[in-house]
């Protein structure tokens, strides 16, 4: 074997990142809440801010155990509530900040434990001779058998041999009960969750893991069934809101939530059933009863827009990764973006009368490490040893090296992980820190999603919001009273413009904030279009009139030490904005974005620690952020 | 045991080293010797290896194998090895000790342990399990980082708060909660950061404070209740207790096991 088949071998790893999955079946092996009833001493009628990841993977799901990761669902909840756990690369990794409020452990569905059952654990599967390959000697043979694992979650043709339903039944069973043990009502909220890990590639065989990209994580409220409906049930995403259907109607209710849509090749939002059938109003309902979030951002990239679909947005070149899983053929952005995607479903709902995509937004981690790295100064990136290093993954020289002079950085680090984020973050407004209330939230939309930071939103909109109600101590309690808040619909009042509340407080821990902006989408009844407005500045700046965009307040990144400029941006903004531009019949959606100060990107930090320079190929800086869910603006009438 | 010269660690090591290899940072090296040599015992052993994985003996087919793959995993680490690969890379050395830890630990069997040693266990560390401080508190909020900007603000409403104006119409709205009901310090920095926290912990009950400034703005606090935290009672917490024995078992195990090894070497910090 030679140099070229084991560069292959590394080349096709970092592939296998992507999945998720389960398969089907009734009963209940879950568990419920807090007695109804009771209220935790946090509880709170206007609602707390909660914060929160929905995708977490650990030894369980096939990418994660190839690449040496040994931690289990337990060790997640662990590291979630701020314990150190162990990263397959040998260090220590503990949560930045506090530790988080709710948590669900997401390993993939497909093949879920097998792996490690094949490594010595299960006497039956570790003498096949795929578990030879896979546990060998000749990286080419790994490599290849590993692949063999990938495409069959593809293309859902299991191996029969490995697909050993007992095993995955029974870590599905452990998953739960990890689930059980960790919940704590009014201090920490678990769900048992699984990631149905779909790609659709028609015409393509089983020997690779390219192509649309369809993932969905699927989080139980409480009880949950005996089996994970997988790809290896079915590829297609509407069998599994049947099955999710069934389950309900079984007393396990659930939700599914799409991620990655960024490299889904313009599948996840597409104007078309799977199989290219034209959408219905059944499908749109079914759709929404069962994906009523999505997750706009996590390690492998911000799905919020694209600037090749927002050329007017400053701000869209945000965390922007476009490799289709496991390959370097670059994702179709046209249906691959939420905002595109909400802008669609206005279309939809003017033309014919139904809207599959009125979803709220989370953010989550996707850490295949059982821990999320959502700090750009403390970073360890997503699989495990492929990519636990700064070196590993392209944001420190090699051999110690401390510039970049006549590097040339692996195809992997250079294409995949120094593309990578220190993101994201789910947040809900609940009353309290339990599953029923959090789930709720879930359900009614009332969440928001950060790049890592804990920025809190609030997001109300109505047509009596006037800018005196900032003044109010009582503005909260009157906000709810008088208009919706995030996630909602509004029904316009004759010709009246609608107002909005914005409203974002700082992460204490993290840099100032800088500017809140409306993205505004709406519809003609034919076309959609989207604009954003800047509507509070920080550092007593107001948006120019000519512009729309807040002046430079000054805050800047001194690269020789990631020192950000002092005494500049807000530890909170608020204001009312009117749409000055709302013409009556007009359907639209309006969501809020937050913007803190610039601050180094995680290379930056990466080279810092190492006393190098950061890589030239990459952006130096970012601007975290939080995106609220939109409210929907839909004609009276 | 587990055959750890399969697992993938040893892959990406070659892996590693392959890679390194390729990108032109360093000039060639040449590994000390070029021979590879297989003795007649280190075939046996690597035979041996084989059979007690395969369960049957190799044939000769199988033996030319086993030889072709042990003298590519040779070259290859030799030439790591000449690159400094096994000694200057970090990763490859973290991954071998934390290969080694995995063979050594979690070997000790956790027989329960008499009642008497879990009551003096717990004796020695009852600040673990006791029930911390928690604290409700009231507050008006001006929002503003600057505590000048605030100053005319803040006077005005604690002026009201002196002629017995209801507190809650007074300040700013709180994106969250005016009243935090029962919360421990570590809930407090949380939501507000560590000096606020630090500051409500202190303050006395009863009155309202002077302005206390956070990450948001500043706020007038006023302690509404304490509940002081409380040491806990051993038969409530029993099964905490036991588990939490456990761990500690199990760590210090593991740590003897590689004090153990350390033992063997004699170390030298010049």
């Amino acid at each position: 074997m030679g140099i070229k088949s084991t560069l292959a071998l590394s080349a096709a790893m970092p592939a296998l990142l992507a999945a998720c999955t389960t398969q089907d079946e009734q009963n209940g092996t879950g568990n419920i809440d807090a007695a109804p009833g009771e209220r935790t001493s946090g509880y709170s009628e206007e609602r707390n801010a909660y914060f929160g990841d929905l995708h977490i993977h650990t030894k369980n799901s096939f990418d994660a155990y190839i690449f040496n990761v040994r931690t289990t669902p337990e060790d997640a909840y662990r590291f979630a509530r701020g314990e150190t756990v162990k990263h397959p690369s040998g260090y220590d990794i503990t949560i930045s900040g506090p530790p988080l409020d709710f948590l669900g452990v997401t390993d993939h569905g497909a093949y879920m434990g097998i792996l490690p059952a094949m490594d010595g654990v299960d006497e039956r599967l570790s003498k096949l001779p795929i578990a030879k390959e896979l546990y060998g000697t000749d990286p080419e043979v790994i490599l290849r058998a590993f692949q063999l694992i990938g495409g069959t979650v593809r293309s859902g043709e299991a191996i029969e041999e490995i697909y050993d339903k007992e095993i995955i039944g029974q870590t599905w069973k452990n998953t739960v009960a990890a689930a059980e043990k960790y919940n704590e009502p009014g201090v920490f909220t678990t769900f048992s969750a699984y990631e149905y890990t779909s790609t659709y590639a028609p015409g393509q065989g089983s020997d690779s893991f390219a192509g649309g990209n369809l993932h969905r994580n699927v989080v139980f409220k409480g009880s949950a069934p005996d089996r994970p409906f997988s790809t290896l049930d079915s590829i297609n995403p509407e069998d599994l809101w049947d099955w999710m259907d069934k389950q309900r109607d079984a007393g396990h209710e659930s939700l599914a939530i799409p991620h990655n849509s960024n490299v889904s090749n313009s599948e996840m939002f597409k104007l078309a059933t799977l199989k290219g059938q034209p959408l219905t109003k059944a499908y749109a309902e079914q759709r929404m009863r069962n994906e009523p979030i999505v997750e706009i951002t996590q390690v492998k990239g911000t799905s919020e827009t694209h600037p090749s679909l927002s050329p007017n947005d400053e701000w869209a070149n945000f965390e922007i990764y476009d490799k289709l899983l496991a390959s370097n053929i670059v994702s179709d952005t046209r249906h691959s973006y939420v905002r595109q995607a909400v802008r669609d479903g206005l279309v939809l709902q003017d033309t014919q009368g139904f809207n599959p995509f009125q979803f709220g937004f989370i953010g989550s981690s996707d850490s295949h490490v059982a821990g999320g790295s959502y700090a750009e100064n403390n970073y360890w990136s997503k699989v495990g040893v492929v990519d636990g290093t700064a070196v590993a993954r392209g944001s420190v020289p090699p051999g110690g090296q401390k510039t970049w002079d006549g590097v040339i950085v692996a195809d992997n680090a250079k294409n995949w992980f120094s593309r990578w984020a220190a993101s994201g973050l789910a947040g809900v407004w609940a009353e309290e820190n339990t599953r029923e209330s959090i789930f709720a939230a879930m359900r009614r939309k009332e969440t928001f999603a950060t790049s890592g930071p804990r920025i809190k939103l609030r997001f109300f909109g109505g047509f009596g919001f006037e800018p005196s109600l900032l003044e109010d101590p009582m503005l909260v309690k009157k906000a709810y009273a008088n208009g919706v808040a995030m996630g909602g619909d509004l029904l316009a009042e004759g010709n009246k413009a609608p107002a909005f509340i914005a409203w974002a407080m700082r992460d204490p821990d993290a840099a100032p904030l800088q500017r809140l902006q409306i993205i505004k989408l709406w519809s003609d009844g034919k076309d959609s279009y989207e604009k954003v407005i800047d509507i509070a500045c920080s550092d007593g700046l107001s948006p120019d009139a000519a512009t729309g965009r807040c002046p430079d307040n000054g805050a800047g990144v001194d690269l020789s030490n990631c020192s950000i400029t002092p005494n500049k941006g807000a530890g909170e903004l608020r204001t009312v904005w009117r749409d000055p531009d709302y013409k009556a019949g007009q359907r639209a959606a309006y969501y809020l974005r937050a913007l803190e100060n610039p601050t180094c990107r995680w290379s930056t930090w990466d080279a810092l620690t190492a006393g190098a320079k950061p890589n030239p190929a990459l952006q130096p800086t970012l601007q975290e952020r939080a995106w609220s869910s939109p409210i929907w603006l839909a004609p009276a009438g | 045991m587990k055959n750890w010269w399969k697992e993938p660690f040893v892959h990406f090591i070659l892996l590693g080293a392959l890679l390194f290899a390729t990108q032109n940072i360093w000039s060639p090296a040449a590994p000390e010797s070029t021979d590879i040599v297989i003795s007649k015992t280190a075939q046996d052993r690597l035979f041996g290896l084989w059979t007690l994985e395969a369960l049957r003996e190799p044939t000769d087919q199988d033996k030319q194998d086993i030889i072709a793959d042990y003298v590519r995993e040779e070259a290859l680490v030799r030439e790591a090895e000449a690159l400094g690969l096994a000694d200057g890379d970090t990763v490859v050395r973290r991954r071998l000790a934390q290969k080694m830890r995995e063979l050594i630990e979690d070997r000790v069997d956790m027989s329960a342990p008499s009642d008497d040693e879990l009551r003096n266990w717990f004796k020695s560390n009852q600040q673990l399990f006791a029930t911390p401080e928690r604290r409700t508190f009231q507050h008006i909020f001006f929002a503003g980082q600057s505590a000048e900007a605030n100053a005319d603000k803040i006077i005005t409403a604690q002026s009201a708060l002196k002629a017995q104006q209801n507190w809650q119409s007074l300040g700013d709205a709180f994106i969250e909660k005016r009243v935090y009901s029962d919360i421990s310090i570590g809930e407090t920095t949380r939501i507000f950061g560590r000096g606020f926290a630090e500051s409500i912990f202190a303050e006395p009950q009863g009155q309202w404070s002077a302005p206390i400034t956070s990450a948001f703005g500043q706020h007038l606090v006023r302690i509404a209740a304490i509940s002081t935290g409380k040491a806990a009672n051993f038969e409530e917490k029993r099964p905490q207790i036991l588990s939490a024995w456990q761990e500690a078992q199990r760590r210090s195990a593991n740590q003897a096991a590689v004090d153990d090894v350390i033992a063997r070497y004699s170390v030298e910090v010049e």
